[in-house]
């Protein structure tokens, strides 16, 4: 049963006693003045430890444990200086006069300083699998990047993003980004010793199926700057090969463990899977069969599962609509803890509830389609209304079509989740609405569901914090 | 008072610190496909 919130529980600073007295003439240290909580925690009784609270702030993804004692001085102000200066330093207190909302509206202006640029590169549409549920689907064909659009993307990062010192991440996608392996090569080729020059260092990664990414193909292009792969196995082998078989219907989960296997000691993978509400119950046998292989959790970056997405009539297949596009149907909360927990139980990293935004907010986050359009989100490749320039003519203003502002509201300010939403998915939003003309809120979702992902970390994260 | 590994202990004062989280800004990593897909 879902505990108590009281996050709501507030006193005003201003009237809140201060028993800590300067020594006359010294400057006071930060922690002295005056501190209230702030807005972007959430409480919640600690049915394990009666009179305790569990304190999580989502600006800094920071968990601690109060007694009853601690928690009303918190609010009252009356806090010991050793208290204060740890519950600053986690989060959970601010100065008094210091306007969270503000920082929160500058952050992605300060966020943007010291990132890499990233581009996100379509470099094909093509796939040698057959997946049913392909969001793609109805785009896919022979349609490929060619090296003019390769040389003038490299002209284009170089002109607008290759400053001194500035880093470059690439993101290899598709279709099946290794179907252009020899774009890969070209591109790195150029682009590495460009950023090398400058001082910042050139990185890739590829979002592929696996069925390509043999352990000699790893090691030929780790020096040229491959890091991860993220490649999806979706469940046990019966659901997986009848979700994601090759064009020729054969199955496709042997060749994806094979690699998988060849390449987790030379790259870092990032092994995810996507369930739906029929088979997700399955998946379990999935992570025992990689242990049996000897994928084991120190070989793997990162596990985790996700629903299939839904995609929009005009852009998929016409025989896949069953996809989930909210946060707010009821299984998937279910869904989601369960498969979470099943991950941590056996000693795979996934990721802890924390600060993360939409791409689309980020300056130097681009896709580029394989034509050399420019969009903002790779959920948004082929669709005209959203893109946002191309590689001749640069990049126009999307402040509108994106709806820049759509969480810059006082309910959005104001919402304590709003450090790991920021408005939520601008693409689910338009699937199950047929307009960006909101935020996809996850207020609901996250009531019910984020003070069991906290005491799941809690009880089982063995795992160091992987970056 | 005392302070003692992650706890910060007083008479009636009790913090145990269960994990630092990260500092922002800066940390923030890219949310790709919704909730659903982190992207990278």
């Amino acid at each position: 049963m879902l505990l108590r919130d009281v996050s709501n529980l507030q006193v005003n600073p201003l009237t809140a006693s201060n028993r800590f007295q300067p020594k006359r003439g010294e400057p006071l240290p930060f922690f002295h003045f005056i501190m209230r909580l702030s807005r972007y925690i959430k409480i919640y009784p600690y049915a394990e430890k009666p009179g305790h609270f569990l304190l999580y702030s989502t600006r800094q993804s920071s968990v601690a444990l109060l007694n009853e004692d601690t928690l009303k001085a918190a609010q009252e102000g009356t806090l010991s200086p050793a208290s204060r200066e740890t519950l600053h330093r986690l989060g959970f207190l601010i100065p008094h006069g210091h306007d969270e909302r503000r920082e929160m509206l500058a952050l992605f202006d300060r966020a943007d300083h010291g990132r890499p640029f990233n581009a996100v590169l379509v470099l094909n549409l093509d796939c040698n699998l057959d997946c049913t549920y392909c969001f793609e689907g109805g785009m896919k064909g022979n349609r490929y990047m060619t090296r003019e659009t390769a040389d003038l993307f490299i002209d284009f990062a170089e002109k607008n993003y290759l400053a001194e010192g500035k880093s470059v991440e690439l993101d290899f996608y598709g279709g099946e980004p290794l179907l252009s392996v020899d774009l890969i090569r070209y591109v790195s080729g150029r682009l590495k010793p460009l950023v090398e020059n400058r001082g910042g260092e050139y990185t890739f990664n590829l979002v592929t199926n696996g069925t390509l990414l043999t352990g000699e193909l790893a090691r030929e292009l780790a020096p040229l700057g491959l890091r991860r792969a993220k490649v999806t196995i979706d469940g046990p082998q019966e659901i997986h090969d009848a979700f994601r078989p090759f064009v020729s219907g054969a199955g496709s989960f042997d060749a994806i463990v094979r690699n998988v296997k060849a390449v987790c000691d030379v790259i870092g993978i990032q092994f995810t899977g996507n369930y739906t509400r029929e088979n997700y119950q399955e998946f379990p046998r999935l992570l025992d069969h990689i242990l049996a292989e000897g994928i084991t959790p120190d070989k793997l970056a990162m596990v985790m599962f996700a629903p299939v997405t839904g995609t929009m009539a005009e852009y998929g297949l016409p025989e896949y609509r069953e996809g989930c596009d909210s946060t707010e149907e009821p299984w998937l909360i279910e869904a989601s803890l369960f498969l979470r927990q099943e991950i941590l139980k056996r000693g795979f990293y996934t990721p802890k509830m924390r600060p993360s935004s939409c791409m689309v907010e980020f300056s130097d986050n681009i896709i580029v389609g394989f034509d050399g359009t420019i969009y903002k989100c790779p959920a948004f490749i082929g669709r005209k209304e959203f893109a946002v320039g191309d590689l001749h003519t640069g990049i126009r203003d999307y402040h509108d079509s994106h709806k820049m502002d759509l969480w810059k509201n006082d309910e959005c300010l104001d919402c304590a989740y709003l450090p790991i939403c920021f408005g939520g998915c601008r693409f689910l939003k338009l699937l199950r609405d047929g307009a960006i003309d909101g935020v996809d809120c996850r207020k609901d979702y996250l009531d019910a569901a984020l003070e069991s992902y906290i005491l799941q970390d809690l009880k089982l994260r063995t795992t160091a914090e992987k970056p | 008072m005392k302070v003692k590994g992650k706890k910060v202990v007083t008479e009636t004062e009790s913090i145990v610190v269960l994990d630092a989280g990260m500092a922002p800004p800066g940390g923030i990593p890219v949310c790709c496909f919704g909730t659903f897909q982190i992207f990278r």
